[in-house]
């Protein structure tokens, strides 16, 4: 009993399999042209021999492959795509068309190599494929193998601009999308003044191409550094930084006082604050305030606070006075004057 | 406290199908991934082959091989169909197209389910009924009253047990719609 419950099973489904093959067998929906075909699998298959040319050519004649079939017309316009598969001929047609669409309906002609034709169709592109409109292509007269390969029309582009015009060349815009960033909005000057055909990028930028607003704008593209000491600084970078490297920066200590040798400390042992607006002299053991005091006094200087107004070449006799420098004339400094550039420890 | 059957001894049964599952899919994704898609139809072979070869136990059980022990023989069924439907999943992937492989793949699902409530479900079942009947009975509760309390487990071994007992069936309708799908392949070959 129970082989025949299985054997009835086997016979069922076998059954199932003939009357509706397309459901049962089917790998994937035909192309629309062989849908009436979906329950009539042996009209292209041969079992167990695959699929033979001459079912195909039984159908499509290869004199009329390539036809519209309502006006009979050439559907390459005019181009040589019947020769193309007169030239194939001893090629299976399965080679390149597969008809059941399955999960990738895109890849029917998935198979087709490009090797598989003769080098004369090869070389001619332009009897299968249509030239590109674009403005790039249309101004080109060199071979579609200069830039492009078989293999993927997009991926593998080996584009030279030497094959360019040279006003063409010249013109990059014409091809290319000037690009919207702030760096680049303002310019007026050629691409090639920073850029190379072969890379966009390194760019050789000169800050020369800036129109004096521009350049003296630094912020306008560059972002100010977020320290603590060039936070407190408002003059222009150029004071310090040149427009060929940031580093290394031109800025002069001595203009605000001399690091000599008995100077030669580490930073954070004057500006003790994180802020280089302030400083102390009384960070090293050679000032204290109370000896700096009782000299001052002694001598009868009252304004002892800002050091630098008076000591800024860090030599105890060579005392300065509102910018003025007085070798050996301790007395100048009594007027408590002071450069402009010294105002900062008065806060 | 005893936990009953069905969460006992569940929980390995569920994990070791769902493995099957989720290596079938980490598999499918690593092919996808590297363009190894073609890879899945050798699969096929592949895992037909394992299945076959898992079915020296049956000779093994059937006394048609007479050496080596049976509980070795019943092991390496189990972990040779176990690996072998692993690659029939993948080489099936999940393409909605042909309805006779879709039957050959539900049978398949069916049978490695059948085969785990055999190994994790069946014998620790039967065993933790019997234990339980034996304290019932220990404790002088009556037969009707331990029957009364093991209701529910006994049916659930019960069903178990027929659950079981289609795994050959099924084995054998997975066979034969696997084997017409190879020939329809080769009749419909390109």
């Amino acid at each position: 009993m129970k082989h025949l419950i299985i054997l009835g099973i086997i016979a069922g489904i076998i059954m199932l399999m003939v009357i509706y093959p397309h459901t049962m067998l089917n790998p994937g929906e035909l192309t629309q042209g062989h849908q009436d075909l979906s329950n009539n699998c042996f009209s292209c298959h041969t079992p167990f021999n695959g699929i033979e040319n001459n079912k195909c050519i039984a159908c499509h004649k290869l004199s009329e492959i390539g036809l519209n079939p309502s006006d009979g017309k050439d559907t390459m316009a005019g181009k040589a795509k019947i020769l193309f598969h007169e030239k194939l001929s001893n090629q299976s047609c399965i080679t390149c068309h597969t008809d059941h669409e399955g999960l990738e309906p895109e890849k029917l002609l998935a198979g087709f190599k490009h090797n598989l034709l003769s080098e004369t169709i090869v070389s001619n592109c332009v009897s299968c494929h249509l030239k590109p409109a674009d403005d790039l292509h249309q101004q080109l007269n060199t071979t579609c193998k200069a830039c492009h390969n078989t293999e993927d029309w997009k991926r593998t582009v080996k584009f030279d601009h030497n094959m360019l015009t040279v006003s063409d060349k010249n013109n990059c815009v014409a091809c290319h999308q000037k690009p919207a960033d702030k760096l680049h909005k303002p310019l007026s000057s050629s691409c090639i003044d920073c850029h190379s055909s072969d890379k966009w990028t390194p760019a050789t930028f000169d800050h020369d191409l800036l129109s004096t607003v521009d350049k003296n704008n630094c912020a306008s593209c560059h972002e100010n550094p977020s320290d603590a000491f060039h936070r407190s600084l408002k003059d222009n970078c150029s004071q310090c930084h040149s427009t060929d490297k940031w580093v290394p920066a031109n800025f002069d200590h001595n203009a605000y006082f001399v690091l000599d040798s008995d100077h030669n400390a580490s930073c954070n042992t004057c500006h003790k604050s994180k802020s280089y607006d302030s400083y102390t002299c009384y960070g090293c053991h050679e000032h204290t305030e109370s000896n700096i005091r009782s000299e001052h006094i002694k001598e009868g200087i009252s304004n002892f606070t800002n050091c630098v107004s008076c000591h800024r070449s860090a030599d105890e006799d060579d005392i300065q006075s509102g910018g003025n420098y007085r070798k050996g004339n301790k007395e100048g400094s009594r007027n408590g004057n002071k450069s402009k550039k010294d105002d900062h420890d008065d806060k | 406290m005893k936990l009953p059957i069905l969460f006992k001894h569940v929980l390995p049964f569920v994990i070791w199908y769902s493995l099957m599952i989720l290596v079938t899919i980490a598999i499918d994704y690593l092919l996808h991934t590297y363009q190894w898609v073609h890879v899945g139809l050798y699969l096929g072979y592949i895992g037909t082959g394992l299945i076959i070869l898992s079915f020296v136990y049956s000779l093994r059980k059937r006394l048609y091989i007479k050496q080596g022990s049976a509980k070795k023989y019943l092991m390496f069924h189990e972990y040779m169909a176990w690996a072998g439907s692993v690659m029939i999943l993948v080489h099936a992937g999940i393409h909605f197209n042909a309805q006779l492989a879709w039957l050959a793949v539900l049978m398949l699902l069916i049978n490695v389910a059948s085969g785990l409530v055999g190994k994790f479900l069946l014998k620790s079942a039967g065993d933790s009924l019997s234990t339980s009947r034996i304290e019932l009975e220990e404790r002088g509760i009556s037969k009707e009253e331990a029957d009364k309390k093991l209701f529910f487990d006994a049916i659930m071994v019960d069903a178990m047990r027929k659950w079981r007992q289609i795994h050959l069936p099924i084995s054998l309708m997975f066979g034969i719609l696997a084997l017409l799908h190879i020939i329809t392949v080769f009749l419909f070959k390109v």
